[in-house]
């Protein structure tokens, strides 16, 4: 497996801001792995996302320390634009991940593309191509600014994967949305990592964390609180002072463990808890 | 030196950052134009969003958003509009000089670019009304006005002049205060993000080395979290403008919370 | 690809024009008539804009606009430049109150025509342009994107902006607090409901420029291109040399006029 993503203590402060947002950061990210993140609001997960994708250091000023690097390429040393092809972000709210320069959803998807002067033709078998994956061929002549939260969050997500990125980085992309809404994004999403690009997704949802997450981080005050897997993660015995939620199923096992069933492990997924109750019943 | 940096100080200016806030502020520009035809004021209220970017993103991009409002009226609204945009770029420069030398920040300065805009904007916009229109551009209470003064005073620039002086101290009086509550409601953290004077980037290289100072600090922050709120109160009184207006959001507060916390250290 | 399709502009021989061809005849009219020594040029072209604006199947917001604007703008400039006009010597029509001078008569419709000119040959240009179609005209023959950027993102966020306001107007309604009363009041009541959509439309902006960056907005060393293809077709040619040939037609008779070596058909007054 190759490291995609290497962040080697990493800290930034914003202009002006009475504290350090993110406390010497280090992990790596490895190639097709879905990697989350996850903390209380204001632990600087937001930060790191923009710090991926190179936002911070060429778009917020402040002060930073540490590197990044993305496919072996030093993000500071980058621009924005070049690491665009790499690393797609999308964020919380759709209605400001929309370009307002384009007056059709097709010229939405095309927005990026044209920016890096990308042949008409190329542009319009793109468009066609991640259209049909975000299922909105049906939208392509609707003015964007016209649509529902979750129909803006298919384009931005499409604009985004259009720029064929190895790395796509999702900061809270479903928070705004109704949970039909989110979950169709969602399932894209899994879809993409299955087929190969590497997902690292900021989520509040701890359920859906544990349930497709190769990797978990907690952040906490601008510092790593934890790294594993969902179950090293999830079970600590720390985790619930780490500022996160838990999910249910371990709150479960531990009651059943409290109540004295002997389990083996405790589960952190909807299929563990399952196996875990049948367990017990017996 | 001068040309030159002159020209790249402009240019620097217009970063994304700074572009992105051209079309908002010329939709506030838009709001007051609106809001004061919706109150049935006989005013424009149309620079209000010139005064703000002035204060965040420099003279230039101020400049070019006093353009782009006259652009945009003389496109949807009516092209009349177009010429005026002279007067709009003039005081949008203005009004970023000013800020620039920081006399935003005090009471007295405020008035002086309140001031300064008004009287730029009367000398330009009735040199307009005259040259272009003739004396009347027939969409206001002020070519009636005027219209009024050439019967008393039987002189067309004067009339468009007095007409005009009268309206642009009251106008822009209104747009300033206005500006200047919404630049104090900005929160801090969006703001720093705005330098006026570009130097500052600089600076900020040398002191990396206290990002670990605050490390031990950061703790303590982390754990006393909640004290953190409780302590800030006293920052109200000079928020006085601002308590009365919506308290819903709750920006003043937390500025003010920003800035005593700053001052302490 | 023939036409705006995609923003209900209704199809017409204008629509299809090139914008840039578009451009090119609102500066040859409006030139045109500046340039002409009287009103009568500029009234012969408003009558072809007109009929323009008829064949582009938007004849009645264009009259709505002409009229609106232009029979205001007529009286108020009648009446301060014909009845108070430093130049006016002869009198063609005594109101009582003040006499209607000649000369300044003819110079206020020389204003207006001016004025209308502009006006609707901008406004047809307007309606009939999809603007996405005239930034990517502008993109190709190589204007940063930064402005193209500035054109589209103006005419869309402010719309944005107002729409905002009406829903917040329309809560504002629905809680009781009225925008009738006295002038006081009404400030009061509208004051708070301002405050918090520009604050938040301004802090909206630091999330929209991180989603041009990351889209490549602003990249160097790259020619931009566009979604959208304008082709630019014989007929603008044809059309944009007829507009330059108008034009400097109207600059040489009315060179040759001011200098007196030739005379118009018509006279007016004290003129020549």
């Amino acid at each position: 497996m190759t490291e995609v993503i290497r962040v080697d203590d990493f800290s930034f402060r914003y202009r002006d801001a009475d504290r350090t947002t993110l406390k010497r950061v280090s992990f790596s990210v490895e190639q097709g792995s879905f990697f989350c993140i996850v903390g209380a609001n204001g632990s600087g997960k937001s930060t790191l996302c923009n710090a991926l994708v190179g936002l911070i250091p060429h778009y917020f000023v402040g002060k930073s320390r540490g590197s990044v690097r993305i496919e072996d390429r030093d993000v500071a040393a980058s621009t924005i634009a070049d690491l665009s092809r790499q690393v797609g972000l999308v964020f919380q709210n759709p209605f400001n991940q929309l370009s307002y320069t384009a007056g059709t959803v097709a010229e939405e998807l095309a927005f990026g593309l044209g920016n890096h002067g990308v042949s008409r033709e190329t542009m319009h078998a793109k468009v066609a191509r991640v259209a049909a994956l975000m299922h909105i061929e049906d939208l392509l002549d609707k003015n964007p600014l016209e649509l529902s939260g979750g129909q803006v969050q298919r384009v931005a997500l499409g604009s985004t994967l259009i720029m064929e990125p190895d790395i796509l980085v999702l900061d809270e992309c479903t928070a705004q949305l109704d949970p039909l809404g989110s979950e169709e994004i969602f399932d894209i999403v899994k879809r993409l990592n299955q087929e190969g690009i590497t997902v690292v997704m900021v989520d509040h949802d701890m359920e859906r964390v544990a349930r497709c997450a190769d990797q978990v981080m907690v952040l906490g005050a601008g510092r790593v609180r934890a790294l594993g897997t969902p179950e090293e993660v999830f079970t600590d015995p720390d985790a619930e002072k780490w500022g996160i939620d838990i999910p249910d199923y371990v709150k479960l096992g531990r009651g059943l463990e409290d109540a004295g069933f002997g389990l083996s492990d405790l589960p952190v997924r909807e299929d563990q808890a399952v196996g875990m109750i049948r367990e017990a019943l017996r | 030196m001068s040309a030159r940096s002159l020209w790249r100080g402009i240019t620097a200016q217009f970063s994304t950052k700074s572009l992105v806030l051209i079309p908002i502020a010329v939709g506030i520009n838009l709001i007051g134009g609106t809001l004061s035809s919706t109150l049935k004021l006989p005013l424009f209220l149309d620079m209000i969003g010139t005064t703000v970017i002035a204060c965040l993103s420099g003279p230039w991009v101020a400049a070019l958003c006093g353009l782009l409002t006259n652009v945009f009226l003389a496109l949807v609204a009516n092209p009349v509009y177009l010429p005026y945009a002279l007067s709009s770029v003039l005081c949008g420069l203005v009004i970023g000089y000013m800020v620039k030398a920081g006399l935003f920040k005090r009471i007295w300065g405020v008035v002086l670019v309140w001031l300064a805009c008004a009287l730029v904007n009367t000398v330009t916009a009735s040199l307009i009304t005259v040259f272009v229109y003739g004396g009347a551009t027939g969409v206001n209470g002020t070519s009636v006005l005027t219209a009024a003064l050439v019967v008393a005073v039987k002189n067309i620039v004067i009339s468009v002049l007095s007409s005009s002086m009268l309206e642009n101290l009251i106008d822009k009086g209104i747009t300033v205060l206005i500006a200047y509550v919404i630049v104090r409601r900005i929160p801090k953290r969006f703001l720093s993000q705005y330098a006026l004077d570009g130097s500052e980037d600089q600076a900020d290289l040398d002191d990396l080395d206290d990002l670990d100072e605050d490390e031990d600090e950061d703790e303590r922050e982390a754990t006393g979290a909640s004290s953190r709120e409780s302590s800030a109160r006293p920052g109200k009184i000079d928020g006085a403008m601002e308590s009365e207006r919506d308290p819903s959001t709750g920006d003043p507060a937390d500025l003010a919370c920003e800035r005593t916390q700053r001052s302490e250290r | 690809m023939p036409g705006p399709a995609s923003n209900r502009i209704p199809d017409s021989p204008l629509a299809r024009m090139h914008p840039m061809a578009k451009i090119a005849g609102v500066c040859s009219l409006g030139l045109a008539t500046l340039v002409w020594p009287d009103f009568t040029l500029g009234l012969g072209i408003i009558v072809a804009l007109f009929i323009a604006a008829a064949l582009a199947r938007v004849l009645r917001p264009f009259s709505g606009v002409m009229l609106g604007f232009g029979i205001p703008v007529t009286l108020m400039l009648l009446f301060i430049q014909g009845c108070y006009s430093p130049r006016n010597t002869r009198v063609i029509l005594d109101l009582g109150f003040a006499q209607l001078g000649l000369e300044g008569s003819l110079y206020a419709a020389k204003i207006v025509v001016t004025l209308l000119v502009f006006l609707g040959s901008f406004y047809l240009t307007n309606k009939t342009t999809y603007m996405g179609r005239l930034v990517a005209a502008l993109t190709q023959i190589g204007v940063p994107s930064k402005v193209g950027y500035l054109i589209l993102a103006s005419l869309n966020v402010v719309p944005q902006m107002q729409r905002r306001i009406a829903v917040i107007e329309q809560s504002q309604h629905a809680r009781g607090l009225e925008t009738g009363g006295s002038l006081i009041s009404r400030v009061r009541a509208f004051l708070p409901l301002l405050g918090p959509v520009v604050l938040s439309s301004l802090t909206d902006s630091q999330e929209r420029g991180m989603t041009l960056e990351t889209r490549g907005f602003g990249i160097r060393g790259v020619r931009q291109t566009s979604y959208l293809e304008v082709v630019w077709r014989r007929s603008d040619t044809v059309v944009t040399i007829l507009f330059t040939v108008f034009l400097v037609l109207a600059l040489v008779l009315s060179c040759l006029s001011r200098a007196g070596l030739i005379t118009f058909a018509i006279q007016w007054g004290g003129r020549a």
